[in-house]
C-alpha cells in the first residue's frame, strides 16, 4: 500500500511538472509574441517591457520555461493587469463559488442520475427503460448552456421563482448564518440544477452499465437465493459495489465540470473562477489566466490522484491487476 | 461492403440518426442557397416578426430571417467541428497506435502524456489559446482538435492492443511484412469500425464545444454566425422574446443528437457483429 501512495505521488508530481510546461508551450503556439498580444492598445510601450521582464520574453525559450515553472511552483503568477492584485489571492477568492457550485451540481447530478439508472437498470428493455433511455439522451446532447439560459428564461425571468444573478447581495445584508445558505442555496438553484442536468445523463449512461452488470453477478443471484428483501440487497450489495466505479467516473469528469461551470457562471453572473477568467479575457489580462488555468489543473491533478488513492483503498481488486505496477519492479 | 451498409441500416438508432442527419445536411447546405434569403440582410421595420410565411421562424431583433440564419449558423457549426473532430481523430489514431505497438515503457509515457491533456480543464485553455488573437477558422479548428484528441486515443489504443494479441498479426510479424503494409492491410481495417463510431461521438461533443465558446465570443466572430453566437444574440433580448432560444436550441439538439446516436448505434452494431464471430 506504501508503495502505491509513493508510486501514485510521484507519478502525480512528474505529471503536474509535464503539464504546467505544457500549458505554457500551448500559449507559444499560437502565433505572436506573448507581450504584444496579450497588451490592449491603451498600454505603452514601458508596461510592455515590463511584462517582457516579468514573462523573461528576451530569454530563450528553454529559461522562459524554467522561470515559469520556477514561479508557478511558490505559486506565484504575477500580478493582475486589471487590478494589480496577486492573481493567487483574485483565483482562491474565486475558486469558493464555484466549487460551491460544483458540489451542488454534482449532487444534482447524483439524486437524478442513481435512481433512474436504478430504474432502468432493474427493468432492462421495458417501457420506463426506453423512455428513460429517450430522456436521458435528450438531456445529453443538450449543452448545459443552453438548459441555464431556458431555465432563467422560465422560471427567473417570467415565474420570478428564482433570482437571476447577484449571488452575494445577501452578504451586505445583516442577517442570520442560515438564512444566508438558504439564500446562497436560492441563488445556486438554477445555475447548479442546469449543470447538474447534464451530469445526471452521464451518470445515468454509465451508472446503467455497471449496474446491469453488478446485478447479474452471482453474489446477487446468491443474495436473492437468501430471499433478503430487494431494498435490503440494493443498499448492501449493489451500491458499495457501484462506489468504486463511482470514484472512478469522477475523476474523469472533474475538468468536465470545471469547463462546464465557465458557461453557466457567465450566464447567472456568479462571481466564479469561470467568469473571472472570461473577463480577464476581455481585459487582456494574461497573468491571470494563466494563473487560472495552472491552477485548476493543479486543483484536478490533486483531487484525481486522491481519488485513485481512495478507489486503491477500498477496492482491494485494484490492487493486484494495477496496471502500471510492472513498474514498481 | 453492402453487407455492412445493410447491417448498420438495420440497426434502429443508425437508421434514424442517419436520416435526421442527411435532412439536416440537405437543409442546411441547399435550402440557403435556394430562398435566396441573406441571412445578414437588415430589415428594421419588421423586427421581432412572429412566424409567417415570409420569414418561416420569425425574425430577430434587426429584422433578420431567423429560418435562414439558424440553417447557416448550424452549417458552419457542422463545418467547424466536423473538420474539428476528423483532425482530432487523425491526431488520435497517430498517438493511438504508435503507443498500441510500442513497448510498455513508451505506451505508458504517451498514456500519461494524454492523461495531462485529459486533466485540462479545457475551456480554461481554450480562452487562453483563442482570447488573445483575432478569429481566423483554421486556427480555430487547430485550437479544437489538439485539446480533444484524447478519447480516440484510448479507444485506438486498447483495439490495436487486441489486435497485437491475435494470431493472425503474429503470423504476418512472423512472414516478415514490411510494418506499413502490416497497418494499412491489418491494423486499419480492424479499426475503422471502431474510428468511424468515435467520429460521430467526437462530433456531437464537437458542436457543444464550438457553441459553447462561441458563446462567450472566443469563437466565430461577428459577420458569421454560428449557433453559439446565434443563443449569445438570444440572450440579451428584451423578456418574453424567447423564440430564438428555443429555436437554436432545438437546432443544437437535433444535430447532436443525430451524431450522438449515429455513433451509439455503430457501437451497437460492431458488438453484435463481433458476438457472432
Amino acid at each position: 500500500m506504501k508503495k502505491i501512495i509513493l508510486y501514485r505521488l510521484i507519478v502525480m508530481v512528474s505529471m503536474l511538472i509535464a503539464g504546467i510546461i505544457l500549458l505554457f508551450l500551448l500559449v507559444k503556439i499560437v502565433p505572436g509574441s506573448s507581450t504584444t498580444k496579450f497588451l490592449s492598445t491603451g498600454f505603452n510601450i514601458e508596461r510592455q517591457r515590463q511584462l517582457e521582464h516579468l514573462y523573461s520574453e528576451n530569454q530563450p525559450l528553454i529559461q522562459q520555461v524554467f522561470s515559469w515553472l520556477k514561479n508557478a511552483a511558490v505559486l506565484d503568477f504575477g500580478h493582475s493587469l486589471q487590478s494589480g492584485r496577486e492573481v493567487t489571492s483574485i483565483i482562491f477568492q474565486s475558486l469558493k463559488p464555484t466549487i460551491g457550485l460544483i458540489l451542488l451540481a454534482t449532487f444534482w447530478g447524483l439524486l437524478i442520475g442513481f435512481p433512474t439508472a436504478l430504474l432502468s437498470a432493474l427493468h432492462s428493455h421495458s417501457k420506463t427503460d426506453h423512455i428513460l433511455s429517450f430522456i436521458m439522451v435528450l438531456l445529453f446532447s443538450l449543452p448545459a448552456f443552453w438548459l441555464g439560459l431556458f431555465l432563467l428564461q422560465f422560471f427567473s425571468l417570467q415565474f420570478g421563482w428564482f433570482p437571476s444573478s447577484q449571488l452575494f447581495l445577501y452578504r451586505t445584508e445583516n442577517i442570520g448564518i442560515l438564512r444566508q445558505i438558504a439564500g446562497m442555496l436560492h441563488h445556486l438553484f438554477l445555475p447548479s440544477f442546469s449543470l447538474g442536468l447534464g451530469l445526471a445523463a452521464y451518470f445515468y449512461k454509465y451508472f446503467k452499465n455497471e449496474l446491469i452488470k453488478i446485478l447479474d453477478s452471482e453474489h446477487i443471484l446468491a443474495a436473492k437465493a437468501f430471499g433478503l428483501p430487494p431494498t435490503k440487497i440494493i443498499f448492501y450489495h449493489v451500491i458499495p459495489n457501484l462506489i468504486p466505479h463511482f470514484l472512478a467516473l469522477l475523476t474523469t469528469i472533474t475538468p468536465i465540470i470545471f469547463s462546464g461551470s465557465v458557461t453557466i457562471e457567465y450566464i447567472f453572473a456568479i462571481p466564479g473562477l469561470g467568469r473571472t477568467l472570461v473577463q480577464a479575457a476581455t481585459a487582456r489580462d494574461m497573468p491571470l489566466i494563466m494563473g487560472g488555468a495552472a491552477i485548476t489543473f493543479l486543483l484536478v491533478m490533486v483531487l484525481n490522484t486522491l481519488l485513485e488513492l481512495i478507489i486503491v483503498m477500498i477496492n482491494p481488486q485494484t490492487r493486484s491487476d494495477l496496471p502500471d505496477e510492472t513498474y514498481l519492479q | 461492403m453492402k453487407l455492412i451498409c445493410n447491417e448498420i441500416w438495420r440497426n434502429k438508432r443508425c437508421r434514424s440518426a442517419g436520416l435526421i442527419l442527411i435532412t439536416i445536411l440537405l437543409f442546411c447546405f441547399i435550402l440557403p442557397g435556394v430562398m435566396k434569403i441573406d441571412p445578414t440582410h437588415q430589415d428594421l421595420s419588421n423586427t421581432f416578426d412572429s412566424v409567417s410565411f415570409r420569414h418561416l421562424l420569425g425574425t430577430d431583433n434587426l429584422g433578420r430571417d431567423n429560418f435562414v440564419r439558424l440553417l447557416t449558423a448550424t452549417r458552419q457549426s457542422l463545418l467547424i467541428s466536423l473538420s474539428a473532430s476528423l483532425f482530432s481523430i487523425f491526431i488520435g489514431l497517430i498517438i493511438g497506435v504508435t503507443s498500441g505497438l510500442s513497448n510498455t515503457k513508451t505506451d505508458f509515457l504517451w498514456m500519461r502524456f494524454s492523461d495531462i491533456f485529459l486533466a485540462f480543464p479545457k475551456f480554461f485553455v481554450f480562452i487562453l489559446m483563442l482570447g488573445f488573437t483575432n478569429f481566423s477558422f483554421l486556427r480555430f479548428i487547430f485550437v479544437l482538435a489538439i485539446l480533444s484528441w484524447m478519447e480516440p486515443a484510448k479507444i485506438i489504443r486498447t483495439e490495436i492492443k487486441t489486435i497485437k494479441g491475435s494470431l493472425y498479426y503474429q503470423a504476418a510479424l512472423c512472414q516478415g511484412i514490411h510494418p506499413f503494409r502490416i497497418f494499412h492491410t491489418i491494423l486499419l481495417p480492424n479499426i475503422i469500425s471502431i474510428v468511424s463510431a468515435a467520429f460521430a461521438l467526437q462530433t456531437s461533443s464537437m458542436v457543444i464545444i464550438e457553441s459553447g465558446l462561441s458563446f462567450l465570443g472566443l469563437g466565430v466572430q461577428a459577420p458569421q454566425i454560428s449557433l453559439g453566437t446565434l443563443l449569445n444574440q438570444a440572450r440579451t433580448y428584451p423578456i418574453n422574446n424567447y423564440s430564438l432560444i428555443l429555436q437554436t436550441g432545438f437546432f443544437m439538439l437535433i444535430t447532436v443528437m443525430a451524431f450522438h446516436l449515429l455513433g451509439d448505434g455503430l457501437k451497437d452494431v460492431i458488438n453484435k457483429a463481433r458476438f457472432q464471430k
